[in-house]
């Protein structure tokens, strides 16, 4: 790719300026071989060149003792100029003293008088021009091009970096841009760019100034490293003036949570999960909100409990519950199974149904994981009931990926000689949709005998061709159906349901039933399987 | 004509002059005649007598970098020594070294007009 890339590519240009008419011959003719040679014989003409240059030089070489505008002065003038600070440049001296001032005051490296072998000086020319290059690449891919903020790979690559050698106190701030979403779709992505840099200068102005760092992340929100403040309130204040003044009818709020002396006691990532809390948190009147660990969350975030979800498992906060699942053939609701469902004691947030955590997980990819557990948990339940005598229902437990369940088989078999009937998966639309693989572990299942039931059908994205082709057995609702079933809407749902179970030769399962009204008025429309808190207080397995 | 072996003869080490023009010779021998026309020399010796010795510096190391540059040994080798006390600004009658090195370019112009 490299090789490709720099025969594409035309000769480099690289000025030469030296005095002495000699060098200079001498240094074109070295350097011809590789590059496009321009030189000028005093430091004068050389910024006349600099200053005039259509094509940008790759590398200036730079004599230093010279008549008039010596090597320093010219050394000077192009490191503080913006477009020519960029140019490395290569100092040529006999002298030891000058080689370091040289390299202190911005050169890139320095070429003793007289000259070493041609292969050695254009190596080292080589090898400057690269590095040169590949710092540009990174300059131009490190930040946004529209806020001109870093990117957050980079943000956080830098704030390690900065860490290990962190004596200042520092704060971890989220901040969010109210409003500009819905500036988005009215007025397009142009216009919501511009809040973004503006947003994104005052961010500079009011609290990064001299040390600190931003970056735009993927939902819009700016994430900022910078010294410890006391006054958010008033920064926040100043910006949102300045903002509303920019922008005086799109009605944009600012909104910022901060958490505070941000350091390496907690991971850097953590840090803006706090700080995105408190901006969670933030009251009506106020523009900034400090991270309070005693306050809770009122959002449950994925990366935290993903994080968490391993020490959970081992520390034993997870409770198994049992929701009976009742027939109404013989008239009054009688068990026919029960589903398996694990409640998350979280030392912070609380009991978590797993409604609420659940989703968190799957975002994050580890879902799989919490369901393997729970799975191995239940066939160990169940063995013991068995070796004890007793007859369990068929347990259900939900499943977002079939290759995990796949996995798990040889050793829920193992465990329990009845497990298909026994054990009735229960697959999430995700677990569906995927692939062909996900397709085959599906029939072959069927065809061991287990029975294929699907979640949530009716409420998601439920696809009907891989309904259609995938040897499902039961359909299950979920409980927004039953909680309206005595509306006209709900009722005509559950008639549909009812529909489309019968066609495909299924069972219909409703669920999430708390309520005596809720159960008379599926019962009222031929609903037969029923699902939900009002059959049992979800403890024990019966 | 000048040519490399004369040059040898002359006290310069053409092989690592020549190493420094990818050993082209043309180039090398191009260059090489174009020092007895560098105005360093008179400047230095005028520098000298006139006492001014910063200037006298500028000329001597310019000098030595263009003779080290053609790897003209007996002359860079002359170059440095009175470089070296110009840069201290010695004072002293520079006279003899300048004599000498100015009789070397007068014995390389020679060389280059046959």
């Amino acid at each position: 790719m490299k090789q490709f890339v720099q025969a594409s590519r035309q000769k480099r240009r690289v000025l030469v300026v030296d005095d002495e008419m000699i060098n200079r011959e001498l240094l074109e003719a070295i350097l011809a071989l590789n590059y496009d040679v321009t030189s000028a014989s005093n430091g004068s003409e050389a910024m006349d060149i600099l200053n005039s240059m259509d094509e940008p030089f790759s590398l200036i070489l730079l004599d230093l003792l010279m008549p008039q505008m010596s090597g320093f002065q010219v050394l000077e003038a192009c490191k503080s100029d913006d477009r020519l600070k960029k140019i490395p440049i290569i100092v040529m001296t006999s002298e030891k003293s000058a080689e370091v001032r040289s390299i202190n005051m911005g050169a890139s490296d320095f070429i003793p008088k007289p000259y070493r072998m041609p292969e050695v000086i254009l190596a080292r020319c080589e090898r400057i021009v690269e590095l040169s290059e590949e710092k540009q690449l990174i300059h131009s891919i490190e930040a946004d091009p529209v806020t001109g903020l870093y990117v957050s790979s980079f943000f956080f690559a830098y704030i390690r970096r900065m860490l290990s050698n962190m004596r200042l106190a520092m704060d971890a701030a989220v901040i969010r841009i109210e409003g500009l979403e819905r500036i988005r779709r009215q007025f397009g992505a142009k216009e919501s760019d511009c809040v973004l840099q503006t947003v994104a200068d005052l961010i500079s102005r009011e609290l990064i100034k001299t040390k600190g760092l931003a970056c735009r992340t993927a939902d819009d929100e700016i994430y900022v490293y910078c010294r410890h403040k006391t006054n958010y309130e008033e920064l926040l204040g100043n910006m949102q003036r300045l903002l509303s003044q920019a922008f005086p009818t799109y009605g944009l709020r600012l909104q910022a949570g901060v958490f505070e002396k941000a350091d390496k006691t907690v991971p850097i990532e953590r840090w803006f999960e706090l700080a995105g809390a408190a901006c969670d948190n933030i009251d009506e009147n106020d523009l900034t909100h400090l991270y309070n660990s005693i306050e809770v969350p009122r959002r449950i975030s994925g990366k935290l409990l993903a994080a968490e979800l391993q020490t959970a498992i081992s520390e034993n906060r997870f409770t198994i519950k049992f929701e009976t699942c009742c027939t109404l053939d013989s008239g009054s609701p009688s068990p026919v199974s029960v589903q398996a469902k694990m409640v998350w004691n979280h030392p912070v947030l609380g009991m978590l149904e797993p409604e609420r955590y659940m989703p968190p997980l799957e975002k994050e990819g580890v879902l799989c994981q919490a369901e393997q557990f729970l799975l191995r948990e239940t066939a160990s339940l169940l063995r013991s009931r068995i070796q004890g005598g007793a007859r369990p229902l068929p347990v259900w437990i939900t499943c977002s990926c079939a290759r995990t369940l796949k996995a798990e088989l040889p050793r829920i078999e193992a465990q329990l000689p009845d497990a298909p009937g026994i054990i009735v998966p229960l697959f999430s639309e995700e677990a569906l949709a995927c692939d062909d693989e996900a397709a085959d572990i599906l029939n072959s299942l069927a065809q061991r005998g287990y029975q294929i039931a699907v979640d949530n059908f009716g409420s998601g994205n439920t696809n009907l061709k891989t309904l259609a082709a995938l040897p499902v057995s039961i359909l299950k609702t979920n409980a927004s159906l039953a909680a309206s079933a005595q509306t006209p809407e709900g009722k005509k749902a559950v008639g549909l349901t009812l529909q489309i179970a019968s066609a495909l030769g299924v069972k219909a399962v409703f669920g999430g039933v708390e309520t005596e009204q809720q159960l008379e008025a599926l019962r009222a429309l031929g609903c037969t399987e029923l699902q939900g808190g009002l059959f049992s207080d979800g403890k024990e397995l019966p | 004509m000048l040519t490399i072996e004369k040059l040898n003869e002359f006290g310069a080490d053409t092989k690592e002059g020549l190493g420094r023009c990818y050993n082209n010779e043309a180039l090398y021998l191009k260059l090489v005649k174009m020092i007895p026309a560098e105005k360093s020399f008179d400047n230095l010796k005028a520098a000298t007598d006139a006492g001014d010795l910063d200037a006298a510096f500028e000329a001597a190391h310019a000098l030595k970098g263009v003779l080290g540059n053609l790897s003209l040994t007996a002359m860079y080798d002359k170059s440095v020594e009175i470089t070296e006390l110009l840069r201290n600004r010695t004072q002293m009658d520079y006279t003899p070294l300048t004599t000498e090195l100015l009789s070397m370019r007068d014995e390389l112009a020679a060389l280059c007009a046959d």
